[in-house]
């Protein structure tokens, strides 16, 4: 996780005991007693209602006990005392991100840019929030600001990687990746950086980078199915069906290992093999299109033209365009 | 020197097992009975080899018994591989153990060994082998005196690399052999098969030829046999018989399009084709084709082009790029065939082509080579004409090609089929008919991966990845079909039927249906809007309009149509008579239909007719009634202006009146917007 999800504040206070129960609450919350703590903030606040400083812990409490909604109302209410302070817009970022609200959320993200352009986590989330939305430049722009507030940031460095990856510049995504292992070894970097590679043609440093993830994680079997499709691009097939196997292994209702397992076992010319797999992916996902386009294509060197055909329609249906195509020499 | 003494009698063992033995008392001095047997049996096969090398595989036989008996011979091992390879050998590649013994018994066994050894590895696809042998063969050429083989040795060397380079991306085909009605012990080849696949003509050489008789070769002579496919599959084919088959060779040479005319392959003046036309369901006696189809040269095959116009032709007339070429031949004014052309060097090589197939595209020309980048003996390629010129022949590929002939290759009008001869280990004996099924090319598979790119979000992001797409071949055509029927007595009936491309006003094909079965097939390339009119004499003719995309792919219409006979009353739809949107100006597309009508007119001088037009839904009564007395007046007034008396002619509009289809659908509106015209008075 980001850093600065919660947020400790302290300072003077016009009323001594309202002072108290605000540091014993701060004393609480770190010990990981939230309702101690939420407790001592109430005190605070019923003590000093312009306490600003214990309306954002009181939010802060509130947001690891995940009471959305309370914890919102009492970051607005510091706002509203303190117009300036970054660090209550970014907790409302944070609660609408939590609620799924993701327009709020940039909204109060970018609203905490405003009081501090020096919040790093407030731009990488809106970053994240951005890719959600295909934004990618933009997101890029976000993850930049926020290396550039923090340097080090692994996570950004790999969130503006992903940016990359999504504008096709896997060059410039490698470098990304690597940039974030320095910090922070990460399985799920690790992937990354081997899809990155894949895409990049460089099969074999791909294999490398997903081995180093299944290292940190052994039942990583995202990383397994893309090592298997990585050695079936270098067609090591049967070496690529010992991947989609681990991956079944750990998740055997993982359809993408079983399409991509039929995959392998159609260009080892086993047609049988290859079906019955495409069958599995299509009773655990009735809607995979390539499952279906697949079993067509495999069917149809099984002499089962008709079958085929059906499979390429249901496929085409499924938005699969290269399917409509070859359902149209279907008579 | 113990070690030296058994490394002796090593060597001793080796070289007694190599050793030539001949076929001697000394050597056998404990069976001279089988000595004789055996000698008797070389003396029989000799006989056969003695004759023309189409005779030699009968000598295989009699060697091999003698071979049983004494397996280390040179010279017989060498004549056992010599018959296996030669040209109707069925087996060619079993020549290459007997050939490698003979070589290893003695290097010198015959001058032409490494020729031989080339030849069976040549065909086995040993390609380096077969190199390496044919370079062998080549250093014993004299340079002076032997040109032409060194240039055949040099030819074949090419081939066994084209065949390297083929054999490494082969071809997507299933290839089927059609099935033990059609194919037998005996030899089927030439296999021809008509535009929708329903029939397949064939040549074979079987006892039940007409006559019965046995060829110079030892064959029965050839006859044309026929095969229907009905119900998914072959029916037993039949011996097509009197007058098409004769007590000499009769091989197929073609069909057309229509399947009305069988062009047929005859052993005269130096190879004639003949043709026969389907009158009812008997063939007429084969007559030579005339015009300049013929010559003294050798002529085996034809392929009519769906335009009935325009055939391709092979010969080895004078004239050529040498050895057999393919010929175009067009139907001049006066219906015979002109003068052949060749067709050029881009088909035409210095080899022969022969086995020539135009696709019911009209465009796409399949054929087969011993030039280009054939694997060995002949290949089939393909061609297709586009902006004037015809394109670089393309090899059909491994495996439907091998380093043996594959020629007299027949594709369906779909294109997804072809029928060829060819050998192989599945086959029912000689030569076998196979139905290649083109695949295209390999359509890739899909593989779908994610990876969890968000470090703050921990749900996976789906990033779904296949190869890129591959361009799938379609022919873009459409094959209509269909039955020709009196409407009042519904029996089939001939008529003749033209086809117009209403965009250039011209008439691309002019056929009859089959008079005893009324059936007619025609092919319509894809891109174009087509008129089809059908006529017989005294008649109402028939017309309909069919726009097929240029996206559209392979289909098959059934269109029946049934003619209605001249009398009062009598009305039809004039389907090819168009109008400029929301006006009574006829488009000129509308020419061919109103000269029709003109005919008719002026053949039947006492007809009178009403043109009557009709509209959609759309619009007013008041509009629409208007709009269609303009449109049927526009009519009637062209008929006036070329000729017709005006007082055999009335108009009448009837606006939206009488729908013969809905009018909720685009479809239904269409057929309602009509001119027809019908009988008032005879």
């Amino acid at each position: 996780m980001a850093q600065g999800d919660t947020i400790k504040t302290g300072g003077n206070t016009p009323d001594q005991k309202a002072q108290l129960s605000y540091n014993k609450g701060i004393e609480d919350f770190t010990k990981g007693d939230f309702k101690a703590a939420l407790v001592d903030f109430d005190t605070a606040v019923a003590i000093q209602p312009t306490f600003e400083p214990a309306y954002i812990n009181r939010a802060n409490t509130k947001l690891k006990l995940k009471d959305y909604q309370n914890a919102v109302t009492d970051y607005t209410k510091a706002t509203e005392l303190n117009p300036k302070d970054d660090k209550a817009f970014y907790g409302i970022g944070q609660c609408m991100s939590a609620l799924n609200s993701t327009d709020k959320a940039a909204e109060a993200y970018t609203k905490a840019i405003e009081a501090n352009p020096k919040n790093a986590d407030a731009y990488y989330y809106r970053g994240e929030i951005r890719f959600l939305a295909k934004q990618y430049n933009d997101a890029m722009g976000d993850f930049t600001a926020a290396i550039t507030n923090k340097p080090n940031y692994a996570e950004a460095y790999n969130d503006r990687a992903s940016c990359k990856v999504e504008l096709k510049d896997y060059k410039g995504a490698i470098e990304d990746y690597k940039e974030s292992i320095k910090d922070n070894k990460l399985a799920s970097t690790y992937n990354n950086l081997g899809s990155a590679q894949r895409k990049n043609n460089e099969l074999d440093a791909a294999i490398d980078s997903y081995s180093q993830a299944i290292a940190l994680k052994a039942d990583y079997y995202i990383a397994y199915n893309n090592r298997g499709t990585a050695k079936f691009d270098k067609a090591d097939y049967s070496g690529a069906i010992y991947d989609f196997n681990k991956a079944i292994e750990v998740n055997p209702k993982y359809s993408y290992a079983y399409n991509n397992r039929a995959s392998a076992e159609f260009k080892m010319k086993d047609y049988d093999k290859s079906k019955a797999d495409c069958d599995k992916a299509i009773e655990l996902d009735p809607n995979y299109g390539y499952a279906y386009l697949n079993r067509g294509i495999a069917e149809e060197m099984m002499r089962k033209a008709d079958d085929a055909c059906t499979d390429w329609k249901k496929a085409a249906t499924l938005g699969i365009t290269v399917a409509k195509d070859y359902s149209q020499d279907c008579q | 020197m113990k070690k030296v003494l058994l490394l002796l009698t090593l060597f001793t063992a080796q070289f007694v097992m190599a050793q030539n033995v001949e076929f001697d008392r000394k050597n056998f001095k404990d069976d001279t009975k089988g000595l004789k047997k055996a000698l008797d049996s070389i003396k029989e096969g000799d006989k056969y080899y003695e004759m023309p090398s189409e005779w030699h595989f009968h000598c295989i036989p009699f060697y091999l018994a003698a071979n049983t008996f004494n397996p280390n011979n040179a010279q017989l091992n060498y004549k056992i591989g010599d018959c296996y390879l030669s040209p109707f050998s069925p087996f060619k590649i079993m020549a290459i153990p007997f050939l490698e013994k003979a070589y290893k018994l003695n290097p010198t066994v015959a001058p032409n060994i490494h020729y031989l050894l080339a030849r069976a590895y040549h065909i086995d696809m040993q390609w380096d082998k077969a190199i390496r042998e044919y370079n062998n063969y080549g250093a014993t050429l004299d340079i002076k005196k032997q040109q032409a083989e060194i240039a055949d040795t040099k030819k074949k060397i090419q081939e066994c690399k084209n065949g390297i380079e083929l054999v490494k991306h082969p071809t997507r085909v299933f290839i089927d052999n059609v099935g033990p009605n059609i194919n037998t012990q005996y030899r089927e080849y030439g296999p021809i098969i008509s535009a929708d696949e329903s029939e397949m003509i064939f040549t074979s050489r079987r006892p039940n030829t007409t006559g019965g008789k046995l060829a110079d070769d030892g064959l029965y002579f050839e006859d044309l046999y026929i095969s229907l496919f009905r119900n998914g599959k072959w029916l037993p084919a039949t011996n097509m018989g009197d007058p098409i088959n004769t007590p000499e060779h009769d091989a197929t040479a073609g069909l057309s399009p229509d399947g009305q005319i069988l062009y047929i392959y005859k052993d005269e003046n130096g190879g004639d084709i003949y043709q026969s036309f389907l009158e009812g369901d008997e063939w007429s006696k084969p007559k030579e084709m005339g015009g300049k189809i013929n010559s003294k040269s050798h002529e085996s095959s034809v392929s009519l082009a769906p335009d009935n116009k325009t055939l391709y032709l092979v010969s080895d007339r004078p004239g050529g790029y040498g050895g057999r070429d393919i010929y175009k031949v067009v139907l001049n004014d006066k219906a015979k065939w002109g003068e052949p052309e060749n067709l050029g060097s881009t088909i035409n090589t210095q080899y022969d082509e022969e086995g020539v197939d135009i696709q019911a595209d009209g465009k796409t020309l399949f054929f087969s080579s011993m030039g280009h980048n054939t694997m060995g003996g002949y290949d089939v390629f393909k061609s297709s004409y586009d902006s004037g010129k015809w394109s670089e022949p393309e090899n059909l590929g491994y495996p439907v090609n091998t380093p043996e002939n594959d020629v007299f290759f027949s594709i369906s009008a779909s294109g997804k089929h072809g029928y060829y001869a060819s050998v192989r280990k599945e086959g029912y004996g000689e030569t076998d008919i196979y139905m290649v099924t083109f695949l295209g090319p390999e359509k890739p598979v899909a593989l779908s991966n994610e990876d969890n790119l968000l470090a703050g979000n921990a749900g996976g992001v789906a990033d779904v990845m296949m190869t890129s797409a591959v361009a799938v071949n379609k022919t873009k055509m459409t094959l209509l079909k269909g039955v020709i029927t009196d409407s009042a007595t519904h029996l089939p009936m001939e008529a003749s039927i033209e086809l117009v491309d209403n965009k250039k006003n011209t008439v691309i094909a002019s056929f009859k249906s089959n008079s005893k079965t009324g059936k007619y097939l025609v092919s319509l390339p894809a891109g174009t809007n087509y008129g089809i009119a059908v006529k017989a004499t005294d008649y109402l003719f028939y017309s309909a309009n069919f726009d097929i995309p240029d996206t559209a792919v392979y289909t098959v219409v059934e269109k029946n149509v049934a003619l209605q006979p001249l009398s009062v009353g009598s009305r039809i739809v004039l389907r090819n008579i168009f109008f400029d949107f929301d006006k009574a100006t006829l488009r000129s597309e509308s020419t061919a239909e109103l000269d029709r009508l003109i005919n008719l007119l002026t053949t039947y001088a006492t007809l009178k007719i009403e043109i009557s037009g009709y509209t959609d839904s759309k619009g007013s009564q008041a509009y629409n009634q208007k709009l269609s007395e303009s449109r049927s007046k526009s009519v009637v007034d062209y008929l006036i202006a070329h000729g017709i008396a005006s007082g055999r002619l009335t108009y009448k509009g009837y606006g939206m009146d009488n729908p013969i289809a809905t009018n909720e659908t685009d479809e239904g509106r269409q057929l309602n917007r009509r001119t027809e015209f019908k009988i008032t008075g005879k």
